[in-house]
């Protein structure tokens, strides 16, 4: 491919790509063009997710939408048809909209005019959410909705190019090891560099773990505490150069509601001596939302980079079924039945990653496509740089 | 300085990381030279202390050799050990290979022992020293399907007791640890899940054991058995003769190899090598 075009082509990274809210945050990405740089742990299970990635945009027909948008540039101007894909009320099947529009600043505003997939009349129950703003078609099968472009400027006039174009590339780390971290971002750099590609406009630090037992890290950490704050803190620092020189940098880590009522326990920060798994987690939560903070606050002066906290919600995943016992998995199994599915809180990583809106308002911390208000320890600025200090210790940033 | 062998393993790590809390000195050592350096390294960063290590295979003899040949040159100031390194394979004696019961002996008992006296050698004069050895609960009952790493802790237990009395008037304490079973793997995670509720009321998390034992040794406490619950059984071992216990745990482990139709463990196979 052309280097100028990988030049306009947003990159994201995302941490645990391979399952859960990673692995459907990878896709809208995916659908929407950005090129992704996926982490996982395990060579088969990111072969797996690579494929399932490239296999969405394919059916989502990219290859058209390639050859309709290409040589289109510059907000405010028509575009004749875009192809855009819409998830269901259920969010699980994908149908294709035909639709005109015009590009604006933040994506495109375009109007729907003809569902394919779906039969007319029956638009009314599927919902265009790709940048979160739900719009319920009307019965008239014309909707007005924002889609993000899928190609920005797009070269891709077949398949394969379509493919090529949505790169779906992954590194193999384990992201309890802040060497493992070091040596991602590195790939990263690599990967970047190789593509002529200067910059890097998405993090989404999404790899978190649960854990009941005491588990310590190859750095003889603690292993929520590492995976969960300790790699968003170290992958961020060390992309940091990229991200700033992005034109509208995002670094989004997936917090959760648990980061309420909790705070650091500074005197055991591993909780070594009096381990509970929660406790851990809701810590190791709380440490994200500090983190976002402090990251806001150092960057100050970069206009252009922002990071956000994200509150998924309660959400279908698999992270309590991994490393607990068995009264953990049983509450998780009766919990997370309740729960949304992954691609509820992608559309809203979707959203902080790509959307103009966030940028708007000085909140850190959204959940459910609008800002909240994180616990005020949260909001503790001496308690967000001890962190990061602490946070540098550990990782050997600063003698 | 301490030195922990077995360092890098789930146990390991956590005596490391409780004495680096503390401030003390470190000499690590472990058979997986990588995660020496990482652990090594990370303790130094988060800590700031003086951390040391050498990768050595402790059943290897030889190695051991070049072992207390770096630690005689270095002339570091010891003033405790902590023996973390130790292993079981999992499944019957029949089943076994003869490399594998030998190694059993070899790490557990035969490294130990050369590693206990030699750093005993080494300890700095002026102050008391402090040994702790890692045996098990196992070390209470002649267990079936774990025979010989069962009988391996006991002697390390009886090992123990008999030194602690002998090197007394040396200020030296020797501990004796006697854990049930720890989540330091995925591995020893499944097979204490597979033990259903029996498994979570024994399990201790490694980080709190290790707190508590670096407490008690303090102290010069001869065993530290952690939980209440597995008190109780270690209790119980002391009342009922060792052939009805013998029996007792070849049926309950029967019943729970039928039940996930493998062999169930107390113990996690692999502790640290």
């Amino acid at each position: 491919m052309d280097p100028s075009t990988f030049r306009r082509q947003k990159t994201a990274v995302i941490t645990g790509f391979t399952s859960g809210i990673g692995l459907a945050t990878a896709k809208e990405l995916a659908l929407c063009g950005v090129r992704i740089i996926g982490i996982g742990r395990s060579r088969a299970r990111c072969m797996e997710a690579q494929k399932e990635i490239l296999a969405s945009v394919i059916s989502a027909g990219r290859d058209v939408v390639g050859k309709e948008s290409a040589g289109f540039e510059g907000p405010g101007k028509k575009i004749p048809r875009i192809n855009a894909a819409a998830g269901d009320p259920a969010g699980i099947t994908r149908t294709h909209f035909e639709a005109t529009g015009t590009r604006t600043p933040a994506g495109i505003e375009a109007i729907v005019s003809k569902p394919s997939g779906i039969e007319p009349g029956g638009i009314e129950t599927a919902e265009i959410d790709i940048a979160g703003i739900k719009n319920a078609g009307s019965k008239s099968a014309m909707a007005a909705t924002k889609v993000y472009e899928p190609v920005v400027g797009g070269p891709l006039g077949d398949k394969a190019a379509a493919i090529e174009g949505a790169g779906v590339d992954f590194i193999v780390a384990d992201l309890s090891s802040t060497r493992e971290v070091a040596r991602a971002a590195e790939e990263i750099r690599g990967i970047l560099s190789w593509e002529g590609r200067e910059s890097l406009d998405i993090l989404v630090n999404n790899a978190g773990t649960f854990s009941s037992w005491y588990a310590g890290t190859p750095d003889g950490y603690e292993l929520q505490f590492a995976v969960n704050h300790l790699a968003p803190f170290l992958l961020t620092n060390k992309l940091l150069d990229l991200l700033k020189k992005s034109e509208d940098g995002r670094i989004i880590t997936v917090s959760s509601g648990s980061h309420y009522r909790t705070r650091i326990k500074w005197d055991d920060i591993f909780l070594s001596r009096r381990y509970n798994g929660l406790r851990a987690y809701k810590q190791s939560k709380l440490a994200n939302v500090l983190f976002t903070a402090e990251v806001n606050r150092r960057i100050g002066s970069c206009g252009n980079l922002r990071a956000f906290a994200l509150d998924p919600g309660l959400i279908r995943t698999q992270i309590g079924f991994k490393g607990t016992d068995s009264l953990a998995r049983w509450i998780w199994k009766k919990r997370s039945d309740k729960g949304k599915l992954p691609e509820t809180a992608a559309r809203l990583a979707l959203f902080l990653a790509l959307d103009g809106k966030p940028r708007e308002y000085p909140d850190i911390y959204w959940k459910d496509f609008k800002p909240k208000q994180p616990s005020k320890y949260a909001c503790r600025e001496e308690a967000a740089k001890r962190l990061w200090e602490l946070s540098e210790r550990m990782c050997g940033l600063k003698a | 300085m301490i030195c922990i062998t077995g360092a890098c393993g789930g146990l390991g790590k956590a005596f490391a990381q409780e004495c680096a809390r503390r401030g003390w000195n470190l000499f690590l050592t472990d058979i997986n030279s990588e995660g020496l350096i990482c652990l090594a390294d990370g303790l130094r960063r988060l800590y700031g202390i003086r951390v040391e290590q050498f990768s050595c295979d402790l059943s290897d003899s030889e190695s051991r050799g070049l072992l207390f040949g770096h630690l005689i040159k270095n002339q570091l100031p010891f003033w405790g050990l902590i023996n973390v390194a130790g292993i079981d394979y999992e499944g019957p004696f029949l089943e076994r290979s003869p490399q594998q019961v030998t190694g059993i002996l070899r790490l557990n008992l035969e490294a130990n022992l050369d590693v206990t006296l030699n750093l005993l050698r080494l300890r700095a004069k002026d102050r008391s020293f402090m040994v702790i050895n890692v045996a098990s609960l196992a070390a209470f009952y002649p267990m079936p399907l774990k025979a010989t790493y069962a009988a391996s802790k006991r002697f390390l237990l009886d090992f123990s007791l008999a030194l602690r009395e002998e090197l007394k008037d040396y200020g030296v304490t020797v501990t004796a640890l006697c854990p049930a079973g720890m989540p330091t793997n995925e591995n020893s995670i499944s097979a204490i899940n597979a033990q259903g509720f029996a498994g979570r009321i024994t399990t201790k998390n490694v980080g709190p054991v290790a707190a508590g034992t670096i407490k008690r040794a303090l102290k010069g406490r001869a065993v530290y058995v952690p939980g209440l619950f597995n008190t109780c059984i270690k209790i119980i071992g002391l009342f009922v003769p060792p052939r009805i216990i013998a029996w007792a745990i070849r049926e309950r482990w029967s019943k729970a190899q039928c039940r996930n139709g493998r062999i169930s463990r107390l113990e996690p196979p692999v502790l640290q090598s």
